[in-house]
């Protein structure tokens, strides 16, 4: 049965998506190990995306099925060559005079470019794997945790800055570690294999200031071959490494590809995708159009109406303009399914109510927030039909039946809309009394925290830094203990309603009114509700899927076909994901609604609590990469310390992130597509028919019968909307 | 490199003279930046990345990708190498060289107040006369009597020697004559095993292949294939001898993916139903496959069966091919699907219904490598190879990336050479010959100011031999003026870098490729010329900047 999923990420803002994409599926493959959370975390197929080999010695080794395709001095101070260390001490001998050179017998001239600091995170976790936990007494490996959660805090462009003011006391903020992230090495806590990561010819800045960032064709003359110098090698090595992550596979179900394809990233992976399309023949292929927040469809003009616009930007708005139209003639028909993504272009907004911490200047958060939606909307295409305590996961698919159901309707166009955290179900007083009474007690139910249980978790994450749950370690132990009866309806907040839903398609609202003013219409959707919560903690997967279906009743608007998967996993949110969230949500991503009820602490109150200082014993594996270090798992108590930690509103201890919350996600081909494909159509036209676009056109190798064809695919496109909309298919 | 990056002017906006005095200083300035690897004593170039990899080079073109440059004139410079290296493979630094000279000589006579008109005409009288010369410098391809068994179906026979002091030419400008003697036998005979009757030289035939390992640095030649993955099946024999080899591209897995859906069906049993009809029918093509096996490898013949495929096998598959002893390897590149068919005969099957002995190719032997995390699988001893595989081992990524560099272009030579049907001989004896003929004859049929860009095209050609000897640590002035001496009494004469002193290049067997010359001589005159007649250039130089 097919079943592996190999991803491809293309891009620079790729890479750092598919960075805290990785992220999170290690992290959740770490809660496998942990005590109270395996059956949950076992809802989830690891081996769809993760390859496992033994080594000599007997440990498996983990490795994502996924490849990187970005520019070179992307990955920073990371190198990805195995003999890194030997390398630089050669490479210092030969600076000193001596010759280190084997292959070469005369002068050896050596060039050094200015060293490029790791991160903190990234060296730490390095040692960490190399130390040996078993040995370490309790305080320093608690010790060795809080130096991983410091560093992981730095990562966050936001946090750092905070920091480095707190520590000069608001005076300059200069010093590098204030950067925060530079690189998805930065903060990519898998292993990933050096061969899986291609570098292309090329400068770096940022992942979206480098030298394919001038639009789609960037990449015409160096990569593709058109102006020699090895092009084509390129892209063969790209479809040479795509082979070796399908050979690995004993079924490949599909590709997922995240692609930076209004850049060149776009071209270089259209002629790798092509390749790729002839050898794998009727294996489906989803793929996220990344963005930059702001790059929203029909964007307000450069200038202001009366403004006089420069040559520059006439030439940056034609480049805009045509790479949308060539990226998406292009690459929806390398793909399946093609979806748009760009994160929300502003802060606070009723988008995204409880982020109040998230910058949409940064790309390390916006990032981590599509690949949070990534992960959730593809995860019914990676499910078991584990049974769990809140039941089994209901909508388990494939990546085969989730394109059929969603391809037809929008002519492979998809949007994606996203609820995270994913407020509370509405549920009724009896679907309540029925989950409170019975005898579950999941670990992320809030209320149900004992103090074993907590400390056995502190010191689980302790020994396991790499693995799933280190943001419970303090945190578990700071929850207010409660009865679960105390929980009182209506405390946090409320999933009243779909329109609650974020876009993250540029352009696609995916809201009903829409459809009423006749914008568009849904006609075929994929909803994926993850760790749905109610008052009363954790949701079963019956309760939540009945919950969603009576808000789906709700919705007025023609036929539909739909898709709906529940399953009892929530979103673990490892150590690097940034702290986005408002502080009235909770460790488990309750939504806090007043202050002084008794699901959490006083606003600005100070609650003593206990916290632990990590635990004795062995931890049970903490996460995939690390999974072989396997000891068994004899957690005894934990020495609690008595310490003042001020607590906010959703429970957490101040700089103390949230460890888990539920998601919900859309996937949605609408009808709204028609609008959005004319407003491309329309700038096209515009863009191609202007000198400037002419001009930009020509550098990039896009003759007038590319140009054409660009045309009539676009025309096509419409046309297929048209068809469907006299045709009334649905 | 930082030369090249100080030379960033902004061609724009300047006047014609301050342009001209940019195009000469940036064409200087890269030639500063390529001359000290020039030749087989020039120095190495190691770049050390900002996470300390590192990038081991002493080829003008590696080296000119790794610098960004962004002076129009460098790259306009840097373009014309890149041409150089994709018509010929060779020669990158010296066109380099010959343009950075070209441009100094001129600035001498640009100085005295000679119009840049002038001296391109000059440039191109001596362009078309050194293009003439070279022909009458190219010795042919000593022709070896032909085999007797020659009867169309080998390719003519070629003169192996000569193309072994090419090889071992190229190779050792890029690596230590140790290392560069020991690939010199490889190289040379990886491209003879590829030729093949009417047909031009494929070199994507000669796969090089590489292994990291700690302690081993070996490279040597397979005549036959390696893999870069092995079986799938923990049952599978890791070696088998005698072999016949099927390469096919027939799925073996079972992927109607829609079957597993839940969505489109009414029943469960339904269901079940097409799935066992999909599984049948890929278990249908397995059984072809090992009934095919089972007929033909007999306990008399001994022999065993390889199955390697470019489409996938899934579990069920490989499970029911290692009970028959089968090795089968799938998602093979199709390029190697190519290559087995020149290295062990047969071809490459698309359909059941075509399995047939005469399918099937052989090998000796076949068998896996496990080095770490990797898989090998060596398909070796086959009959008449025209496909074989270069394999590197190596302590390190960038020792083996440099060694894999001179290979291929130690490989790029011996097809040159064979292509061409000739040779020039190296050392700086074209060069001296040249500029020696240029002054001699060329000059003679010129009359007036003409003569002057001839001159400054003359001293720029011996520019390529003072930098040989330079880099040889040996005195520029001096040692041209011996080779003049001696190419005066009638010789032919290219400079020993050991001595210093002139020696014959073609008793010591170094030998260039007669293209690698022709191509720098027809375009780094003609660019030379643009970047002199400066208007041109400026319109070239924007043209380039916006991109
Ligand atoms: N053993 C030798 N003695 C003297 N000269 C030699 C010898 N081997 C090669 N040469 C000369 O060295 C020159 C080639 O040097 P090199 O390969 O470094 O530069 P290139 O071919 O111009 O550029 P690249 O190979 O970097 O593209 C040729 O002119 C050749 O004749
Ligand atoms: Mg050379």
């Amino acid at each position: 049965m097919p079943k592996e999923i190999v991803t491809l990420s293309f891009g620079s803002y790729a890479s750092f998506v598919s960075a805290h994409y990785w992220n999170l599926q290690d992290e959740a493959a770490g809660y496998s190990g942990r005590e109270g959370w395996s059956e949950y975390a076992d809802c989830v197929d690891y081996d769809t995306l993760f390859s496992s080999s033994e080594g000599r010695n007997g440990a498996m080794t983990y490795r994502p099925r996924a490849a990187w395709f970005d520019l070179a001095g992307s990955s920073g101070g990371a190198s990805h060559r195995a003999e890194a260390a030997a390398a630089a001490a050669a490479a210092a001998a030969a600076g000193g005079g001596v010759a280190a050179v084997p292959t070469w017998t005369g002068g050896v001239d050596v060039h050094r470019a200015a060293p490029v600091a790791r991160s903190a995170f990234a060296a730490t976790l390095e040692q960490h794997e190399a130390l040996d936990w078993d040995t370490l007494d309790e305080a320093e490996a608690a010790r060795q945790q809080a130096v991983l959660e410091e560093a992981a805090r730095l990562l966050d462009p936001a946090a750092a800055a905070a920091a480095a003011r707190r520590r000069t006391g608001g005076a300059g903020t200069s010093s590098a570690a204030a950067a925060g992230a530079r690189h998805w090495t930065d903060f990519c806590k898998v292993l990933v294999s050096p061969r899986m990561v291609v570098s292309l010819p090329g400068s770096w800045s940022g992942p979206s200031e480098h030298s394919l960032a001038a639009g789609w064709g960037a990449a015409a003359g160096g990569l593709l071959g058109g102006g020699g110098g090895g092009g084509l090698q390129m892209v063969e090595e790209g479809v040479d490494v795509v082979r070796l992550l399908a050979e690995a596979c004993d079924s490949l179900a599909g590709f997922q590809i995240l692609v930076d394809d209004q850049t060149g990233f776009g071209g270089y992976a259209a002629a790798v995708l092509s390749e790729v399309v002839e050898d794998f023949p009727g294996r489906p292929r989803v793929l996220f159009s990344l963005r930059q927040p702001g790059a929203w469809a029909g964007a307000a003009d450069v200038a202001g109406p009366g403004l006089p616009v420069s040559t520059a930007q006439m030439t940056a708005r034609a480049r805009d303009e045509l790479s949308e139209a060539l990226a998406l003639c292009r690459m929806s028909e390398l793909a399946s399914l093609y979806i748009p993504l760009a994160a929300p272009a502003v802060q606070l907004s009723s988008a995204l109510p409880y982020m109040s911490s998230y910058n949409p200047a940064l790309p390390f958060h916006t990032s981590a927030l599509l690949a949070a939606a990534v992960d959730s909307a593809m995860l019914p295409t990676r499910l078991t039909g584990r049974r769990t305590p809140l039941g089994e996961s209901v909508g388990v698919s494939d990546l085969h039946s989730l394109i059929q159901l969603l391809r037809p309707a929008a002519a492979g166009l998809a949007a994606l809309h996203l609820c995270l955290p994913c407020p509370s179900l509405p549920a009724d007083l009896q679907q309540l009394q029925r989950q409170l009474d019975t005898r579950i007690r999941p670990p992320h139910d809030s209320t149900a925290v004992t103090a074993a249980a907590a400390a056995a978790v502190a010191a689980e994450a302790a020994m396991h830094p790499r693995g799933g749950g280190n943001r419970g370690t303090a945190a578990a132990a700071s929850q207010p203990r409660l009865v679960r009866g105390e929980s009182v309806y209506g405390s946090t907040a409320q999933l009243t309603g779909l329109e609650q839903l974020a876009s993250l398609t540029p352009g696609i609202s995916g809201r009903d009114d829409t459809a009423l003013r006749g914008g568009g219409a849904s006609r075929a959707e994929s909803y994926c509700l993850r760790g749905a919560r109610t008052d009363a903690g954790p949701a079963s997967t019956a309760s939540a899927l009945e919950a969603l279906d009576s808000l789906l009743r709700r919705r007025a608007h023609r036929m539909c076909v739909r898709h709906r998967c529940a399953t009892p996993m929530p979103l673990a949110l490892p150590l690097p994901f940034p702290d986005l969230f408002s502080p009235v949500v909770s460790l488990h991503g309750d939504i806090m609604l007043s202050c002084d009820d008794g699901g959490g602490g006083r606003g600005s109150g100070t609650k003593v609590t206990d916290a632990a200082a990590g635990g004795a014993g062995n931890g049970l594996p903490g996460s995939v990469s690390t999974r072989a270090a396997a000891g068994a798992a004899s957690a005894s108590a934990a020495s609690a310390a008595l310490t003042a930690v001020p607590v906010g509103p959703g429970g957490r201890a101040a700089g103390q992130g949230v460890a888990s919350v539920g998601v919900l996600t859309r996937l949605q081909a609408t009808s709204e597509f028609m609008g959005w494909v004319r407003g491309v159509q329309a700038r096209w036209t515009r863009g191609a028919g202007a000198a400037a676009g002419r001009a930009v056109l020509d550098a990039w190798d896009v003759g007038r019968d590319d140009a054409t064809e660009v045309s009539d695919r676009l025309h096509e496109l419409v046309g297929k909307f048209a068809a469907d909309d006299d045709g009334n298919h649905y | 490199m930082s030369s090249v990056k100080t030379l960033n002017a902004n061609a724009e906006v300047m006047n014609r003279a301050a342009a001209l005095f940019m195009n000469i200083n940036a064409a200087k300035g890269l030639m500063d930046v390529m001359r000290s690897n020039y030749g087989p004593k020039g120095t190495i170039k190691m770049l050390v990345s900002g996470a300390g990899d590192i990038k081991l080079t002493k080829d003008g073109n590696v080296l000119l990708r790794e610098m960004q440059i962004q002076n129009p004139t460098a790259v306009m410079i840097a373009r014309a190498a890149v041409a150089q290296d994709d018509i010929t493979g060779d020669g990158t630094t010296s066109i380099v060289l010959l343009i950075g000279e070209l441009m100094k000589q001129a600035e001498r006579f640009l100085s005295e107040g000679t119009h840049p008109r002038v001296l391109v005409e000059g440039f191109e009288t001596a362009r078309k006369a050194t293009l003439e010369f070279l022909e009458t410098f190219k010795q042919p391809l000593p022709t070896p009597p032909a085999a007797a068994d020659a009867d169309g179906t080998a390719p003519p026979a070629v003169d192996r020697e000569t193309l072994r002091c090419v090889a071992r030419t190229s190779l050792r400008t890029k690596l230590a004559e140790p290392l560069a003697d020991q690939l010199t036998d490889i190289v040379t005979d990886s491209v003879l095993m590829v030729r093949r009757p009417n047909q031009p030289i494929d070199l994507f035939m000669v796969e090089i292949m590489h292994m990291r390992h700690k302690l081993d640095s070996d490279t040597r030649l397979v005549r036959g294939l390696v893999l870069d993955h092995g079986s799938r099946h923990p049952d599978m024999p890791k070696r088998l001898e005698n072999c016949y080899i099927l390469s096919c591209n027939i799925s073996l897995e079972y992927e109607k993916s829609e079957v597993n859906s839940g969505f489109f069906y009414s029943s469960a049993d339904q269901r079940e139903k097409l799935v066992a009809a999909e599984r049948a029918y890929t278990d249908e093509r397995v059984h072809k496959i090992i009934e095919l096996k089972k007929k033909i490898c007999t306990e008399e013949n001994g022999k065993s069966f390889v199955l390697i495929n470019q489409k996938g096998i899934d579990p069920i598959s490989l499970d029911a091919l290692a009970k028959e002893g089968v090795i089968a390897l799938r998602r093979a590149k199709k390029r190697n699907m190519e290559r087995i068919q020149l290295a062990c005969g047969g071809f490459c099957v698309n359909s059941v219904e075509e399995l047939a002995e005469e399918a099937l190719g052989h090998a000796d032997e076949v068998y896996e490598h496990v080095l770490g995390e990797e898989k090998y699988t060596f398909v070796e001893g086959v009959k008449n190879p025209h496909s074989c595989t270069i394999l590197i081992k190596g302590p390190s990524d960038h020792v083996i990336a440099q060694i894999k560099d001179a290979v291929r272009d130690g490989l790029r030579a011996v097809k040159n050479g064979i292509d061409d049907g000739g040779v020039i001989p190296g050392a700086g004896a074209f060069e001296v010959a040249a500029a020696h003929h240029l002054r001699t004859v060329t000059r003679k049929s010129l009359a007036g100011r003409a003569k002057l860009g001839l001159d400054a095209f003359a001293e720029a050609l011996l520019g390529l031999a003072k930098a040989l000897a330079e880099n040889s640590g040996h005195d520029a002035q001096e040692t041209i003026i011996k080779l003049q001496e001696e190419h005066e009494r009638g010789n032919v004469v290219g400079l020993d870098v050991v001595t210093g002193e002139p020696m014959d290049p073609v008793t010591v067997g170094v030998y260039d490729n007669y293209i690698v010359k022709r191509q720098m001589l027809q375009s780094a005159p003609v660019l030379a010329g643009q970047l002199l007649l400066v208007d041109e250039v400026m319109r070239a130089g924007i043209n380039m900047r916006k991109q």
